[in-house]
C-alpha cells in the first residue's frame, strides 16, 4: 500500500507518520554482523545481513530457531544485551540515518515512536502492576507532549482500532485479566499508538492458538495497510509468510541465504536450504507420503564451516562450496540467492529432499 | 461516558484489592497478627490517656507494689505505674520498629535496585560491602553502631536502620535481577523509556510485595533490637519509658518475687513481635499469586 494512505488515519495529524522521502526505504540494513565473546576471539552469530523495507511493505525473515532472526531484529532496535552481545559490523539506516552511530538518547527517542516492536510472548510482555490503559498512554506520553486525558483518549482509540470489545471497560483492566490474544492486541495497540514508520514483529503469533493467530495476523495487516507502516516480520512459520509477506529473506546459521519477492521464493526457490524448507511444508493437496526433511542440524556458531554454511547438509554441494562463502547473487531481478550452484535447474532436475 | 468509565474503573480496581484483603483475613495467623498489631498501635496512640497515672511521676508511697485495683500492673522501684509505663513504652517501641525499618528500606532499597539493575561495577561494590556487613550478626552490629553514635532513642533507631539495611539490599537486588529479565522490561526499553522511568514504573511496583513482607518481619526484629539497646542503656534514656529499659531494671527485682516490673513489658514485647511476625507471614501468603 502506498504511504499516502496515512491521511486516512483517525488520529490527529500530529500522530500521523511523516511520509518518507520518495524511493528511500524506511529501513536499510547493510552488512550487519552480531558477535559475542571477547574482541580478540569473537564468535559471529549474525554475519553480513542486508535487508531493505519500503513504506507499507512487509518483509518476512524466516529460518529455523537459532538462525539469528531475533538477534537481527534486536540489533536493529538497539536492544541487544550488550555485553555480551554486540554489533560487530555494518550499518542500520532508518529513514536514511545510521542508527548505530546515533547517541543512545536519540535512539531511545525513536524507539516506541518511529520504530516499534512486538514480542513473541504476550503473556509476559505487559507490566502486571499497571492497567493496560496506563501502559498505552505511557507510550504516547513518552514521545508526545500531551495531557494525561489526551493520552488516555488515544489509548481508548487504539484499543478500538485493535478491535478489543468494550474498550472503555478494558482500558482499566490489568494484564492478568486478559487472554493471550487480547494481550497481543494490546501490544499491537502500544506498538502502533504513535504511528511508527517501522514495526518489527518477532514471532507475534507463535504463543497464540491457531484461530487467534489468524485474527492477529489479519489485524496487523489491516492496520499496516491503513497506516503505511513498514513491517519486518520474524517468523518460522511459512504459512504466515505466504499470507502476509511482500518480500522474504531466508536466514540460515546467521546469514541471509536467499532474498526476494514472496512469489519468487515460493514458486522458484533457488537456495537448496529454501528448497528444503518448502519441501518440509505439509500440504493438504499434495500426495506426498512423508514430509521432506533436511538431514543434519545447524552447526554451532564456533564451528561454522569456512565456505557455504549449508554445505555440510546440502545434497548439491560441490568442492567449491566448501572453500569460500558464496556471495548473494541476483538470479532474476530482485531475487537474490547465496549459492554458487544457483539456478539449480541448470545442474539437476531433482528437488533437494529426494537426494537425501 | 466519563461517568461510566469511572464507575467501571472503580469496579475493576476493587477486584484485586478486595481479593488481597479477603485472602489476608481468611489466613488465621495473619488475622491474629493484624489484630495484635492494630491493638498495640491503638494502645500506643490512645493508651496513655486511658490511665490516670503519669508514666514518669515518681511516688515514695507506692514503691514496688504488686498489681492491685489502683495499679493493675503494679508499680516499679520509683513508685511509677507499670501499666502507664508499658502503654507509653509501646509508643517508643513501635516508633523505633517502624522508623528504623523505614531507614533500612530507604538505604537498602535504592542501593539494591541500583546493584541489580545496573550490574557491573556498581553491583560488585554494593554487593561486597553488603556481604561484609552481613558477616556481622544483626543485633551485634546494631549495638556496635548504637554505642558509636551515642545513647539516645534516635541514635538507636539510626543504628538499627543501618544494621538492617543489608537485608534489604540483598532482597531488592535479587528481586530486581529477576524482574529485570521479564519481557515487559525489554518491552519498556523497546518503547524508548529511560532507565529511571523503567525503575520507577516497571521494577519497583513489581518488587514491592516481597519488600513489604520483609519489612513487616524486620519490624519485629527491630523492636527486639530497640528493647535490647534500651536494656543495655543505649536506647531510650530514663526517665522516658521503654520496654527494654523496664526489663533492664525489672530484672534486678525478679529474684525478690517482684515479677510484675519485668513480666508486663516482656509480655508486651512478646505479643508485639508475635503480631508483626504473624502479619508478615500472612502478607507473604496473601501477596503470593501462586496461593489460591
Amino acid at each position: 500500500m502506498p504511504a499516502t494512505k496515512n491521511t486516512d488515519m483517525p488520529f490527529s495529524s500530529s500522530l500521523a507518520p511523516r511520509p518518507s522521502e520518495a524511493g528511500e526505504p524506511v529501513l536499510r540494513v547493510e552488512g550487519l554482523g552480531v558477535a559475542i565473546g571477547p574482541a580478540e576471539r569473537p564468535v559471529t552469530l549474525v554475519e553480513d545481513v542486508s535487508l531493505e523495507i519500503a513504506a507499507g511493505r512487509t518483509l518476512c525473515v524466516v529460518g529455523e530457531s537459532g538462525c539469528g532472526k531475533s538477534l537481527t531484529s534486536l540489533a536493529i532496535m538497539g536492544l541487544l544485551a550488550t555485553p555480551p552481545l554486540r554489533v560487530a559490523s555494518g550499518r542500520v539506516l532508518f529513514e536514511g540515518r545510521d542508527l548505530l552511530t546515533m547517541e543512545p538518547r536519540e535512539r531511545a527517542d525513536l524507539r516506541g515512536d518511529r520504530m516499534t516492536m512486538i514480542f513473541q510472548e504476550p503473556m509476559t510482555s505487559l507490566n502486571p502492576a499497571f492497567t493496560i490503559g496506563d501502559q498505552i498512554a505511557e507510550v504516547v506520553r513518552r514521545h508526545r507532549d500531551i495531557s494525561a486525558e489526551a493520552a488516555r483518549a488515544t489509548a481508548l482509540e487504539m484499543l478500538r482500532r485493535v478491535r478489543i470489545p468494550s474498550p472503555e471497560k478494558r482500558l482499566d483492566e490489568y494484564p492478568h485479566q486478559m487472554s493471550g490474544g487480547m494481550r497481543q492486541r494490546v501490544m499491537i495497540a502500544m506498538a502502533l499508538a504513535n504511528g511508527p514508520r517501522l514495526l518489527i514483529a518477532d514471532e507475534p503469533t507463535t504463543a497464540l492458538d491457531v484461530t487467534i493467530q489468524a485474527q492477529i495476523l489479519s489485524l496487523v495487516r489491516n492496520l499496516q495497510r491503513e497506516t503505511g507502516t513498514a513491517l519486518l516480520l520474524i517468523t518460522h512459520d511459512l504459512g504466515v509468510v505466504a499470507e502476509v509477506a511482500d518480500e522474504v529473506a531466508v536466514m540460515y546459521a546467521g546469514r541471509i541465504v536467499e532474498r526476494g519477492p514472496v512469489e519468487a521464493i515460493f514458486d522458484d526457490p533457488q537456495h537448496p536450504y529454501t528448497i528444503g524448507l518448502m519441501g518440509s511444508l505439509p500440504s493438504l493437496a499434495g500426495d506426498q507420503e512423508r514430509l521432506v526433511t533436511i538431514p543434519g542440524s545447524v552447526p554451532p556458531p564456533e564451528r561454522m564451516p569456512r565456505g557455504c554454511r549449508f554445505s555440510p547438509r546440502c545434497p548439491f554441494a560441490i568442492a567449491g562450496c566448501h572453500t569460500a562463502p558464496p556471495p548473494l547473487a541476483e538470479i532474476t531481478p530482485g531475487h537474490w540467492a547465496a549459492c554458487i550452484r544457483a539456478p539449480l535447474e541448470a545442474f539437476v532436475g531433482a528437488p533437494a529432499g529426494e537426494a537425501a | 461516558m466519563s461517568i461510566a468509565l469511572e464507575s467501571a474503573a472503580q469496579q475493576e480496581a476493587a477486584v484485586p484489592r478486595s481479593r488481597f484483603w479477603g485472602k489476608l483475613l481468611r489466613n488465621r495467623s495473619a488475622a491474629i497478627g493484624l489484630t495484635l498489631v492494630g491493638l498495640f498501635l491503638l494502645l500506643a496512640i490512645v493508651g496513655p490517656s486511658l490511665v490516670p497515672w503519669d508514666p514518669i511521676a515518681t511516688s515514695w508511697t507506692t514503691v514496688r507494689k504488686p498489681p492491685s485495683a489502683a495499679h493493675w500492673f503494679g508499680t516499679d522501684e520509683l513508685g511509677r505505674d507499670v501499666l502507664a509505663r508499658v502503654l507509653s513504652g509501646a509508643r517508643a517501641s513501635l516508633t523505633a520498629g517502624v522508623i528504623s525499618v523505614s531507614i533500612a528500606v530507604a538505604i537498602g532499597g535504592p542501593l539494591g535496585v541500583a546493584a541489580g539493575y545496573f550490574g557491573g561495577w556498581t553491583d560488585t561494590i554494593i554487593s561486597r560491602c553488603t556481604e561484609a556487613l552481613l558477616a556481622c550478626p544483626f543485633l551485634i552490629l546494631a549495638i556496635a553502631l548504637g554505642s558509636v553514635l551515642g545513647a539516645s532513642l534516635t541514635n538507636a533507631m539510626i543504628a538499627i536502620g543501618i544494621a538492617a539495611a543489608p537485608i534489604f539490599i540483598r532482597l531488592t537486588r535479587g528481586q530486581t535481577l529477576s524482574v529485570k529479565t521479564e519481557d515487559f522490561v525489554e518491552g519498556a526499553r523497546a518503547i524508548g523509556l529511560p532507565h529511571r522511568w523503567i525503575i520507577a514504573r516497571y521494577i519497583i511496583p513489581n518488587i514491592f510485595a516481597p519488600i513489604l513482607v520483609q519489612a513487616t518481619l524486620i519490624v519485629a526484629q527491630a523492636i527486639i533490637a530497640e528493647a535490647s539497646l534500651s536494656f543495655l542503656g543505649l536506647g531510650q534514656q530514663p526517665p522516658a519509658p521503654s520496654w527494654g529499659a523496664m526489663l533492664s531494671t525489672g530484672k534486678n527485682f525478679v529474684q525478690q518475687g517482684q515479677w510484675w516490673m519485668s513480666v508486663f513489658p516482656g509480655v508486651a514485647i512478646f505479643f508485639t513481635v508475635l503480631g508483626f511476625n504473624l502479619l508478615g507471614d500472612g502478607l507473604r501468603d496473601a501477596l503470593d499469586p501462586r496461593e489460591s
